[in-house]
C-alpha cells in the first residue's frame, strides 16, 4: 500500500492501474446488469404467464381455511370459509361454518353482511374516491387481476420468487394510504398451472390475515343466486364511507 | 437672534410632529376597515383572534401521485422544524400519528364529556359480569369481520372505548376520525403544511420578513437530492395574505406618491419652466405629507391599509393651491408675498374647508376605513392650505425674480387670474360655434353613444367582497386550489357561540343544534358542524368524574379478563392509557380540558378562551338558494358570519348611508350653487353639467366592464364636490369675461386642466394598488373627475349658449348676462 502510495504520489502508473480498477468495476456492474436482466425477465416471463392463465379462467371456487394473526390475541384465529369468483372482478366470500360473515362483490360495490348482528355494510367502489377504506376492501379481489394493467395500476410488484413447486409473488398498493393499514398481499401459486393456493394480507400493524385454499374448481357454472345476497327486512345496512 | 425669534414656532411644531411619527403604526388587515358593530364583521374578527387556524401559514404541496405528495410534505416538516427560531409548531398530518399515545389522553377526556346515560352503559359494558361476553364478542368479530375499519379498532380497543353513544358525529363529535381529511385530498397528490410563526414573528413589519425566510428554508428543501420530482409549493393563510398587503402597501405608497409627484412636476414645468418653485412645491407637498402622516399618528394612531392612498390624492389636491398661490405671485412680483396671501387666502381657506369637509363625510359612508382615509385626506387638505399659504410663498418668492407687468396690470383690474401667461394671446371673443346646432352636436353624440352604453351594459353593483381582496394575489389563488382540492364547494358559514362559562356555551350549542337540526330538516340548510359533543359539560364531567375513577380502580381485573379472553397485551394498551388518564385526574374545582399537544391542536380549533368568557367555531353549510332569515342570528351569543354574508351586509350599509350621503351633498350643493349664482338658469346649468358628467362617468363604466362596489360607491359624494367646482369656474369665468369663450378657456380652462390634470393623476396612481378596492375607488375618481372637467369646460358653455341664445357676445364685446350676474363676479375660488 504504501509502495502504491508513493507511486501515485510520483504519478507514475496511477493512470493505467486506475484505469484497470474503472475497468474492472464496469465488467463487475455489467454481469450484475446482465444477471438482474436475467433474473428480471425471468420474474417477468412468470407474471406474463401467470396472467394469461388469469386472463383464461372465466370463474374459479375453492374452501379455504382463514388464518388471522393478529397482534392482538394472543392465539391465531382459524376459521373456515368458501369463495366463488367469475371473471372479471365479482366474488362471494362465505366465512365461518355455518356462515358468519358474507362478502359479496359486483363491479359496482361490496356488499358485507354479519347475519348474527343483522347488520350489512354497504362500500360503494365506482367514482374517483380514493379513500385507503376502500383500496384495503378491494384488495380482497387481488388474487384475481383482470390484466396486467390492471393490477399494476394498484400494486406495485416487490418480488417474484420461484420455488420447487410453486411461485410467490409479494405485491405492495400503489397508494400510500392503502399503505397505511396493508403493508403487502402475498400470492402463492401452484407450479405448474398458477393455480391460487393461498393469498396472504399482511396489515401495517404485523398483523397476518391468511387464506389457505383446498378443492379449487376452475370454469365450473354457477348459479345466479351465488352473487345476489338477498338481505332480510330486519338487516340493517349502513355505508361506512358515507360522511 | 433674529431668525431664532422669527422660527420660534418651528420648534413647537416639532412636538407634535414627533409625537404624531412615533405613535404611528400600520394595520393591513382588512377587517380593520369595516365597521365592527355588523355581525358579520364582529365574527370574522373573533374567529381570526382566537382560533388557532387562523394565524397559521398554510403551504400546498401538489405532487404527480400521492407518495410524492406525501414525502414532500413530510421533508418539508423537518426542514422547517429545525428552524426552531422562526416557527412554533409544523404540522403535516394529524399529530396522533406522530404521538399515537395522544389518541388515549384524548379519548379519556371525551369520555368525561358524555351523557351520564353512555356513562351508565359503559360502566355496565365493562362491569365483571358482562365483560366476558363483550370480549368472547370482540375476539368472534376479530374472526370473522371482513371490516379492515373493524379489525383495525378491535385490534387495539376490544373493550369498545372509541364507541360513543349515536349521533356523536352529527353534532360534529368528528373528533380523531376525518381529522386526516385536513391534510390531504382524497387523491393524496394535494397535502397541507401548516406552519404557526414564533408569536414574535407574527407582526405587520415582520410578517414580509417571516415569510422570505420560509420560503428560503422551503427553497433549500426542494433542492435537496431527496426531494422527488415535479412537486408544486404554494403558500396562503394570514401569514401570506399579511405579507402581500404589507408589501403592497409599501408598493402603493411608493408608487402613487412618486408617481403623481411626477405628473404635477412635469405639469409645473410645461406651464411655467422654473426649477426653483417647482422644487420648492415638490419640498412642500412633501412636507404636507409628514404633518398629516404625523397628525393621523396623533388622531388615529394606526393608519389602515386603505388609508395610504390618502398620500396620493392630498398631493393631488394640495398642489392647487401652490399652484394658485404661485400664479398670483409670478403676476404680482415677488416682493407682495404678504399682499398675494392676503388675497388668496379666503379663497383658499374656504377651498380647503370645503374640500375637507367633501372628504371627511366620508366617515358617514359606512366604511370606518374609508372614513379613516376622507379624516386623513380632510386633515391634510387643511395642513396644505397652512403650508402653501406660509411656507412655499416664500420660498417661490425667492426663485420668482422676474415680476409680470402685464400680468400685474390684469390683476390690479380685477382681470382673470392664474395661468394666463400660458399665453400671450389676448381674448379674442371667439370659440364659439356658429349655430346652436353645432354647438350642441358634441352634446347629441356623446348623449347618444353614453345613452346606449349605459342603457345596453348600466355597471352593475358587485354584491362581494372582492373589493376588499389584494389584486394579483398568490395566496388567493391558493386558497381557492385547497377548497377545490378538498372539494368543499361554497365555504360554509362559520356559527360562532359565546359564553361567560363552559356550561353556558354548552347550553347554547344544545339550543343551537336543535334549532339547526330543524333548519336542516326543512332543508334550509345543506349541513352543519358544532362542537357539541368535543365542548366540556361542567356538570356531566363532575358526575362522569368518581365513574371514571371508579372504572381506572378496576384495571387490573379488566387486564385479567382480556387474557382469560385470548387478548394480548397489545389488545389491552389502549384500556390502559385512558384508566391510567382517568386514575390521574382530580376532582374538578373547574372544568377539564385536555392537556397533551395533539388534543389541544385538535380542541384549539373548535373552542377559545377569551376575556369575555369562552367561545365555540362551527360551521352552517346554507342551502343553495338561502332564505334570509333562516340562520339563527337571533339567538343570544350566536353569530353567524362569513365572508359571502359580509358583501350583502356591508353594501346594504354603504348603500342606505350613500343615499342620505348623495342628498345631503346634493342639497348642499344647490344651496352653494344659488348663493354664487343667484340665478336658477345658471344654478340648472351647473346641475346639468354635474349630471351629463355622472352620465359619462357611468357610460365609461359600461365600456370598460366596471362595476360599482362598496368602495367606488363612496366616490359619488366627492365627484359631486369636485365636478361642481368645474361648473362654477366655468360659468363665472364666462361671465367675467363676458362669454369670450376663447379666453375663458385659455385663463380658467387651462387652469383646470392644470389642477384637474393632478387630480386626475392622483387618483389614478391608486389604480394600480395592490388592493382592489382603492384601485376601482381611484379609477372611478379619475375617469369621474375627467368627466365634470369635459362636461364643465367643453360641454356647459355650449349648453349656455343654446340656453341664452343671442345673449352671447360671439365677437369677443365683454359684457355680463345681467345685471345681478354683474353684481355678483366673484374671484375664482378652488383651482
Amino acid at each position: 500500500m504504501a509502495a502504491g502510495g508513493f507511486r501515485n504520489l510520483n504519478g507514475c502508473e496511477r493512470g493505467p492501474r486506475r484505469l484497470g480498477r474503472v475497468r474492472a468495476s464496469l465488467v463487475l456492474a455489467l454481469c450484475l446488469r446482465c444477471l438482474t436482466a436475467v433474473q428480471g425477465g425471468e420474474s417477468d416471463a412468470l407474471l406474463t404467464a401467470w396472467l394469461e392463465t388469469q386472463g383464461r379462467l372465466k370463474t374459479w371456487s375453492a374452501e379455504f381455511t382463514q388464518t388471522r394473526t393478529l397482534r392482538a390475541l394472543r392465539e391465531p384465529i382459524r376459521t373456515p370459509g368458501r369463495l366463488w369468483f367469475t371473471a372479471p372482478n365479482q366474488f362471494r366470500w362465505e366465512l365461518g361454518n355455518p356462515p358468519q360473515t358474507l362478502a359479496v362483490r359486483t363491479p359496482q360495490e361490496l356488499i358485507v353482511l354479519y347475519p348474527r348482528l343483522k347488520r350489512a355494510e354497504r362500500y360503494p367502489l365506482g367514482g374517483e374516491g380514493r379513500e385507503p377504506w376502500r383500496d384495503a376492501l378491494a384488495l380482497l379481489d387481488a388474487g384475481f387481476p383482470a390484466s396486467r394493467a390492471e393490477l399494476e395500476s394498484r400494486f406495485r410488484i416487490r418480488s417474484v420468487e420461484r420455488l420447487e413447486d410453486r411461485a410467490e409473488l409479494t405485491l405492495e398498493p400503489v397508494d400510500s394510504r392503502a399503505r397505511q393499514f396493508l403493508s403487502q398481499v402475498r400470492l402463492v401459486l401452484r407450479e405448474p398451472g398458477f393455480a391460487l393456493l393461498a393469498n396472504e394480507m399482511r396489515f401495517s400493524d404485523g398483523s397476518v390475515l391468511r387464506n389457505d385454499f383446498t378443492n379449487m374448481v376452475a370454469n365450473a357454472t354457477f348459479p345466479k343466486e351465488v352473487f345476489a345476497l338477498a338481505l332480510d327486512e330486519d338487516v340493517k345496512v349502513v355505508e361506512p364511507l358515507k360522511r | 437672534m433674529k431668525a431664532l425669534r422669527r422660527w420660534w414656532w418651528l420648534g413647537l411644531l416639532a412636538v407634535p410632529l414627533v409625537l404624531g411619527l412615533a405613535r404611528l403604526r400600520f394595520d393591513v388587515d382588512v377587517l380593520n376597515l369595516l365597521p365592527g358593530d355588523l355581525p358579520a364583521v364582529r365574527g370574522l374578527k373573533l374567529h381570526q383572534e382566537y382560533f388557532a387556524d387562523e394565524g397559521e401559514l398554510i403551504i400546498t404541496v401538489k405532487a404527480p401521485d400521492p407518495d410524492s405528495a406525501e414525502a414532500a410534505a413530510e421533508q418539508l416538516a423537518v426542514a422547517l422544524r429545525a428552524a426552531t427560531n422562526r416557527v412554533e409548531r409544523v404540522m403535516w398530518r394529524p399529530p396522533w400519528l406522530d404521538h399515537p399515545e395522544d389518541t388515549a389522553d384524548f379519548l379519556a377526556w371525551l369520555w368525561l364529556n358524555q351523557p351520564p346515560a353512555a356513562w351508565r352503559e359503559l360502566t355496565e359494558r365493562l362491569s365483571p359480569e358482562h365483560l366476558p361476553a363483550h370480549l368472547d364478542a370482540a375476539r368472534e368479530r376479530l374472526g370473522t369481520s371482513l371490516s379492515p375499519i373493524e379489525l383495525a379498532r378491535l385490534g387495539f380497543d376490544p373493550l369498545g372505548l372509541t364507541s360513543f353513544p349515536e349521533g356523536l358525529d352529527a353534532v360534529g363529535g368528528g373528533g380523531l376520525s376525518g381529522a386526516e381529511d385536513r391534510f390531504a385530498s382524497a387523491d393524496g397528490c394535494f397535502r397541507l403544511v401548516l406552519v404557526k410563526p414564533h408569536a414574535d414573528r407574527t407582526g405587520f413589519l415582520q410578517a414580509s420578513v417571516w415569510l422570505e425566510e420560509v420560503q428560503g428554508t422551503v427553497d433549500r428543501c426542494a433542492g435537496s437530492p431527496g426531494w422527488p420530482g415535479d412537486v408544486r409549493v404554494a403558500y396562503t393563510g394570514k401569514p401570506a395574505f399579511l405579507a402581500e398587503a404589507a408589501g403592497g402597501m409599501q408598493r402603493d405608497m411608493q408608487s402613487s406618491v412618486l408617481g403623481t409627484l411626477a405628473v404635477i412636476a412635469a405639469l409645473f414645468w410645461l406651464a411655467h419652466r422654473r426649477w426653483g418653485p417647482l422644487l420648492g412645491l415638490l419640498a412642500m407637498l412633501q412636507v404636507v405629507l409628514l404633518l398629516t402622516l404625523a397628525l393621523g399618528g396623533l388622531f388615529h394612531g394606526t393608519i389602515n391599509l386603505v388609508s395610504f392612498g390618502f398620500a396620493a390624492i392630498l398631493l393631488g389636491l394640495s398642489v392647487d393651491y401652490g399652484l394658485v398661490l404661485y400664479q398670483d405671485l409670478a403676476a404680482a412680483g415677488a416682493p407682495a408675498v404678504v399682499e398675494v396671501r392676503r388675497r388668496n387666502a379666503r379663497a383658499i381657506s374656504g377651498s380647503a374647508v370645503t374640500t375637507a369637509a367633501a372628504f371627511a363625510l366620508l366617515n358617514f359612508g359606512g366604511l370606518p376605513g374609508l372614513g379613516q382615509l376622507g379624516t386623513l385626506v380632510a386633515m391634510g387638505v387643511l395642513v396644505a392650505a397652512g403650508t402653501m399659504m406660509y411656507g412655499f410663498l416664500p420660498l417661490a418668492a425667492r426663485g420668482c425674480a422676474v415680476s409680470r407687468p402685464a400680468n400685474r396690470e390684469r390683476e390690479a383690474n380685477g382681470g382673470p387670474l392664474p395661468l394666463s401667461n400660458l399665453s400671450g394671446r389676448a381674448a379674442s371673443g371667439r370659440g364659439w360655434p356658429h349655430s346652436r346646432m353645432w354647438a350642441l352636436a358634441p352634446t347629441g353624440v356623446l348623449l347618444l353613444v353614453g345613452g346606449w352604453m349605459v342603457l345596453t351594459r348600466l355597471p352593475p353593483v358587485d354584491h362581494g367582497t372582492q373589493s376588499l381582496s389584494p389584486r394579483h394575489s398568490q395566496a388567493e389563488p391558493a386558497l381557492r386550489e385547497i377548497s377545490r382540492q378538498f372539494g368543499r364547494g361554497e365555504e360554509p358559514l362559520l356559527v360562532l357561540v359565546s359564553g361567560r362559562d363552559e356550561a353556558a356555551v354548552h347550553r347554547r350549542l344544545e339550543a343551537l343544534a336543535t334549532r339547526l337540526q330543524t333548519a336542516q330538516a326543512a332543508a334550509a340548510i345543506a349541513s352543519f358542524e358544532l362542537p357539541l359533543a368535543l365542548w366540556p359539560n361542567p356538570d356531566w364531567q363532575r358526575a362522569n368524574l368518581p365513574q371514571a375513577q371508579a372504572l381506572a380502580g378496576q384495571r387490573e381485573a379488566v387486564r385479567a379478563a382480556l387474557r382469560v379472553a385470548g387478548f394480548a397485551a397489545e389488545g389491552g394498551a389502549l384500556a390502559d392509557r385512558v384508566f391510567a388518564r382517568w386514575a390521574a385526574a382530580t376532582d374538578p374545582t373547574g372544568v377539564i380540558w385536555p392537556a397533551d399537544a395533539s388534543s389541544r391542536w385538535l380542541t384549539e380549533r373548535v373552542a377559545a378562551r377569551t376575556p369575555e368568557g369562552w367561545l365555540a367555531l362551527g360551521t352552517v353549510q346554507p342551502a343553495p338558494d338561502l332564505a334570509p332569515g333562516t340562520l339563527p342570528a337571533d339567538m343570544d351569543g350566536v353569530l353567524v358570519c362569513g365572508w359571502q354574508l359580509l358583501g350583502e351586509e356591508l353594501l346594504g350599509r354603504v348603500e342606505a348611508r350613500m343615499t342620505w350621503l348623495i342628498a345631503g351633498v346634493g342639497g348642499a350643493l344647490l344651496g352653494c350653487l344659488w348663493l354664487t349664482f343667484g340665478r336658477w338658469t345658471d344654478v340648472a346649468l351647473a346641475v346639468v353639467a354635474l349630471a351629463f358628467g355622472c352620465g359619462l362617468l357611468l357610460a365609461t363604466m359600461a365600456a370598460l366592464g366596471w362595476s360599482w362596489n362598496l368602495m367606488n360607491l363612496t366616490a359619488l359624494p366627492l365627484l359631486l364636490g369636485a365636478g361642481v367646482d368645474y361648473a362654477i369656474h366655468v360659468q363665472l369665468s364666462l361671465r367675467r369675461h363676458g362669454n369670450d369663450l376663447a379666453a375663458v378657456r385659455r385663463t380658467t380652462g387651462r387652469a383646470l386642466l392644470l389642477c384637474a390634470g393632478t387630480t386626475i393623476a392622483a387618483f389614478g396612481s391608486l389604480a394600480f394598488s395592490s388592493n382592489a378596492g382603492l384601485a376601482s375607488l381611484g379609477q372611478v375618481c379619475a375617469v369621474g373627475v375627467a368627466a365634470a372637467l369635459v362636461s364643465a369646460l367643453y360641454l356647459l358653455p355650449a349648453w349656455r349658449y343654446a340656453a341664452q341664445g343671442n345673449s352671447i357676445d360671439l365677437h369677443g364685446d365683454r359684457n355680463t348676462d345681467s345685471p345681478r350676474g354683474r353684481r355678483r363676479v366673484p374671484k375664482p375660488e378652488r383651482l
